[in-house]
């Protein structure tokens, strides 16, 4: 489903990633993990076409995607789930708005985000603070309206970039089901961590990175 | 999906925005209507003195004198040469005694000054009113070059001096127009584009989140484009209303026999086409605004 070949990224003359190859089959769930700047953010977002690798060839399912033109990428993102460890989520919208409005901007219908919101407030257990405004929610409900607004659209493809970094243990658990739940659906799922209690509890193929080359597969 | 929707959709946000930044919106606005009130006056200006020299211009005549050696058979035949100009609107022959006695009117009860002449004095002449389109000096000084040119005629005169004055003016007119027109283009789309930028930047957290989940470019700037151009729309339908009454007081204040000096039966004021021009100018002056302000704040990757 995901395949990188030789991947270099720089940042100036800081080698963010080097030489990164790794391959994560349809379905399957990886974790990336590493110290801090080990590049972990940098690979998600080469995937996510965010930031574009120097070198190398990223194929995600079947296409070549440095090669993507700009405008082909908002629809390529749309098969993409993607989460964060600071939620993203707009403080001034409610938790149904904040949802609603990811499905708005890329031009669903009224009456068919109403039906796909409700639907993904009930699969995170949200359903009754779906009129509250984000500040208002725990961290783990806040990640749980994020996750909600990234499997609306049932992606292919989820990347979680430490996504329990902010939550207690017993939170992070919860939202770790979330992603157990939507790989047994068949989505492919990539998230960075550097959370051992998480690998430990829900372990699966592991992709170490330091200073931005893969140590351990 | 609706096609209508996005549309929809842009227009309501561009709305929203508007509404949630609304003294800087009110301001840009407000200079718009002010630019464009201030470069509409100049144009009004200048058309009106344009409509003043035609209606003056209509006056001037070019007058060509013949020789006293032509004949009436000579001048018969001249006739016919300079109906054969098409630059030629229309013209009068005014024959030697004519002159004369045309003049004796003028001379009324002085006239016995005029008896101790024994021959007539006066030349015969052709009186020419060239067509509007050949009313420039330049156009004027080549018919007469070519009347004086003609076997039998002897000097052609036209307001030379009073069209070179007039050509003068209005060309320092024109120069000043493109320039004040030109400044204040640049200070509006200057102004809009720093009031998009603002607006985008008081809703990058939305731009950001639109941009993760995979919304087009053109859906993230649609928004802010009719937002600009909603402004240079209200900016000219001010400016218009502003004009109206700036003419309105203007007529009121005029002294009428001043118009009569300029042979006007009254000022051109804003006609259709310059109300759609104006309307026009200020939606493109708030597009190009906006787009200049987009276009890098949303690069899809780095
Ligand atoms: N936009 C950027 N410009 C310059 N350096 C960057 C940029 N993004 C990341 N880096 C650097 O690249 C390295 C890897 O960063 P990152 O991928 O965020 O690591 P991680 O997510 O594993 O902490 C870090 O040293 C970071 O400082
Ligand atoms: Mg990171």
């Amino acid at each position: 489903m995901i395949q990188l070949y030789h991947v270099h990224k720089n940042y100036g003359n800081y080698q963010a990633l080097v030489d990164v190859s790794l391959k994560v089959e349809k379905g399957e769930f990886l974790y990336i993990t590493g110290p801090s700047g080990a590049g972990k953010t940098t690979l998600l977002n080469i995937v996510f076409c965010g930031v574009k690798a120097d070198h190398g060839q990223i194929l995600v399912g079947g296409k070549n995607i440095l090669k993507l033109n700009d405008s082909d990428i908002p629809y390529y993102r749309r098969e993409i789930g993607v989460v964060f460890q600071d939620f993203k989520l707009l403080p001034r919208k409610t938790v149904y708005e904040n949802i609603a409005f990811a499905q708005r901007v890329i031009g669903v219908s009224s009456k068919e985000i109403k039906r796909k919101v409700w639907a993904a407030l009930k699969m995170v257990g949200l359903s009754h603070k779906k009129d509250l405004l984000p500040p208002r929610l725990s961290g783990g409900e806040q990640q749980r309206v994020s996750i909600a607004r990234a499997l609306i659209n049932e992606p292919s493809i989820i990347l979680a970039d430490e996504p329990t970094g902010n939550l207690d243990y017993d939170i992070s658990m919860e939202i770790m089901k979330l992603f157990e739940d939507a790989s047994a659906k068949g989505a492919t799922v990539i998230v960075a961590t550097h959370n051992r209690e998480i690998l430990k509890t829900f372990p699966h193929k592991v992709v170490k990175l330091n200073r931005g080359k893969v140590v351990e597969e | 999906m609706n096609l209508l929707h996005p549309f929809i959709y842009a227009f309501q946000e561009a709305m929203t925005s508007i509404r949630m930044n609304k003294g800087l919106n009110a301001i840009t606005i407000g200079t718009i209507a002010v630019s464009m009130t201030l470069f509409g006056i100049f144009l009004l200006t200048y058309i009106n003195l344009q409509k003043a020299a035609t209606g003056l211009g209509g006056k001037i005549k070019m007058v060509a004198y013949l020789k006293d050696t032509v004949t009436h058979q000579q001048a018969e035949s001249l006739k016919k040469t300079i109906a054969s100009y098409n630059e030629i609107e229309r013209f009068s022959y005014i024959a030697k005694e004519e002159a004369l006695s045309d003049f004796k009117k003028k001379l009324r009860d002085k006239k016995t000054i005029l008896d101790g002449l024994g021959s007539n004095p006066l030349p015969a002449s052709f009186i020419i009113e060239v067509k509007e389109s050949f009313k420039t000096l330049s156009s004027m000084e080549d018919i007469a070059r070519r009347l004086e040119n003609i076997e039998g005629v002897e000097e052609v005169e036209y307001g030379r001096e009073w069209i070179d004055r007039f050509e003068t003016l209005m060309v320092f007119f024109k120069l000043g127009m493109t320039a004040v027109g030109g400044v204040l283009m640049v200070g509006l789309l200057f102004i809009i584009s720093n009031t998009i930028k603002l607006s985008v930047y008081s809703r990058l957290d939305e731009i950001e989140i639109m941009k993760l989940v995979g919304a087009t470019n053109r859906f993230i700037k649609g928004p802010f484009i009719i937002e600009g151009m909603i402004q240079g729309l209200l900016g000219s339908f001010i400016s218009i209303l502003l004009l109206t009454v700036i003419y309105e007081i203007f007529m009121s204040k005029i002294n009428p026999s001043l118009m009569i000096i300029f042979g006007l039966s009254d000022l051109s004021f804003i006609q259709p086409k310059l109300i759609a021009g104006m309307v026009i100018s200020g939606i493109s002056l708030g597009f190009i605004g906006s787009v200049v302000s987009l276009g890098r704040i949303l690069k899809v990757r780095t």
